[in-house]
């Protein structure tokens, strides 16, 4: 398939006066591995805010699967779609957070299988037999019924995981998830994604795990303050290294 | 000089006063529902993005948080008539007493929501919930989960203020207690065992409401 999954256009975010993106472009395709790595502050949170929905863009267009999300043209005027209309939209993407961001009074089971319930709107047995299935997935069949406070960072952001893909996102949207994690929980969970990517998945991942990236990623994106500074592959962004501030930013990692 | 204790002729009438220990637990409960409702009503509104729904839940928490309980149980019960508005005794001291509990509900609730990290929510949203979902299956038992020690000292403090029922002579404990006071005149054994009445009864509510918590921590 050679259509864009993904395809953002022209996008421009403000924060108040803070200009955060000045027309950033970029493409997906399906069964794409795509990381975003850049300097703190570069934009690349708020990137998968926006494509997530979970942040107003000012202007430029994203098309997700073909369609537009988030705004439409209503009158010649640019209009927010309503949150019903966005909540479904966000079926498209699944986000993984930095900060797990499980809720808190769920087993790992409910927190998974909540989303099935009422928004695929399974029945509770069929929900939580796919959940459990996921869960086995990530490793975690042990802990089932176990509350995020009874976990692991690395379990949790594994539960985390499952979540969202229990949803059957088209994309799946990782924030830095291994950036909260004792070094030695890292590993457990970038297997977990490097396992998804292998299955197919489409994935889009702001990771400062330069290593993982390089492994894993059919194209890496350079992020320099709100704007796509390099695009290419790993062996192009990683070894070719072809501007300076690109140097400059990976010369910070020994790796 | 010696006093003769003489609390068989309060016990006498015990049934009284337990009718009356009753009576104020009912109101309590009564009000604490309706506060509650009240409190959750009014913290949405103090959570909401548009500024004049928060002015309406400020200024309903400012004027009910700085009027005497009293003064505004003889509002509601001596004032409301003169527009129209006829409620029988008991309705009008839950009237009050919901009023009063909603402002100090509407504070506590409102703290346990913007406790909820934002992130949690925004989780909730990625996977597609619509705001009401969110509310219904995870701000708000977050939020009770959190409060729910708070609102069990709350009623029994609410308890305690059901006393104040006796100004507008409802028959709850310190009004019975009164009441068998001027028949008998035994003032300090009255009292004492009004007291003892209130003590027993505030030390159970506690005591249940800790286990009850207790539960619902490990769950
Ligand atoms: N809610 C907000 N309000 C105002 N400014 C914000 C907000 N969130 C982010 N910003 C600003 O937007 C810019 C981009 O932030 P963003 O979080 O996307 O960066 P990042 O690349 O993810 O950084 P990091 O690597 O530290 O996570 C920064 O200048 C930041 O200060
Ligand atoms: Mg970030």
């Amino acid at each position: 398939m050679d259509e864009n999954l993904l395809q953002i256009r022209g996008l421009e975010k403000w924060f108040g006066t803070l200009k955060v993106f000045e027309g950033v472009d970029l493409d997906v395709k399906a069964g794409e591995v795509v990381s975003i790595i850049g300097a703190s502050g570069s934009g690349k949170t708020t990137l998968l805010r926006c494509v997530n929905l979970l942040e107003t863009f000012q202007a430029g267009t994203i098309l997700l699967d073909g369609n537009p999300v988030g705004y439409h043209e209503a009158n010649s005027k640019r209009k927010r779609f309503s949150e019903r209309v966005i909540a479904r939209q966000r079926l498209l993407t699944g986000m993984v957070f930095q900060q797990f961001n499980l809720f808190p009074h769920m087993t790992a089971l409910c927190n998974v299988s909540l989303g099935l319930i009422k928004v695929k709107k399974l029945s509770k047995a069929e929900a939580e037999k796919e959940a459990s299935r996921w869960l086995e997935r990530v490793g975690l069949s042990d802990k089932i019924h176990s509350r995020p406070s009874q976990l692991s960072g690395g379990q949790q952001q594994r539960v985390a995981i499952a979540r969202a893909v229990a949803m059957n996102p088209k994309i799946l949207l990782f924030d830095e998830p291994t950036s909260a994690l004792d070094p030695e929980l890292v590993g457990e969970v970038l297997n977990v994604i490097k396992q998804l990517a292998a299955d197919g998945a489409t994935m889009v991942i702001v990771t400062h795990e330069m290593r993982f990236a390089y492994e894993v990623s059919d194209k890496v994106v350079f992020m320099d303050k709100g704007k796509i500074a390099s695009m290419g592959t790993p062996a192009e962004i990683f070894e070719e290294r072809k501007s300076d501030r690109l140097k400059e930013f990976l010369s910070t990692f020994n790796s | 000089m010696r006093y003769f204790w003489n609390f068989n002729i309060v016990f006498a009438q015990i049934d009284l006063l337990l009718n009356g220990l009753l009576l104020g637990l009912l109101l309590a409960v009564a009000s604490l529902m309706i506060g509650v409702l009240l409190g959750l009503f009014m913290a949405f509104l103090a959570t909401s993005k548009h500024l004049w729904l928060r002015v309406v839940s400020r200024f309903y928490v400012t004027l009910l948080r700085n009027t005497p309980l009293l003064v505004l149980i003889f509002i509601v019960y001596f004032g409301l008539p003169d527009i129209y508005v006829r409620l029988g005794k008991n309705e009008s001291f839950v009237f009050a007493l919901s009023l009063y509990a909603g402002a100090y509900m509407t504070e506590v609730f409102r703290a346990g929501l913007e406790a909820i990290p934002k992130g949690i929510i925004e989780a909730g949203q990625a996977i597609g919930l619509t705001p009401l979902q969110i509310c219904w299956n995870i701000q708000l038992p977050i939020m009770f989960k959190n409060v729910l020690p708070s609102l069990g000292n709350y009623l029994i403090s609410l308890f305690k203020d059901t006393s104040l029922a006796a100004s507008i002579t409802i028959p709850e404990l310190t009004y019975s207690a009164k009441k068998i006071n001027t028949l008998t005149f035994r003032v300090f054994e009255v009292w004492l065992v009004t007291a003892a009445l209130y003590i027993v009864a505030c030390y159970l509510m506690a005591f249940i409401l800790r286990r009850v918590e207790r539960r619902f921590a490990i769950q």
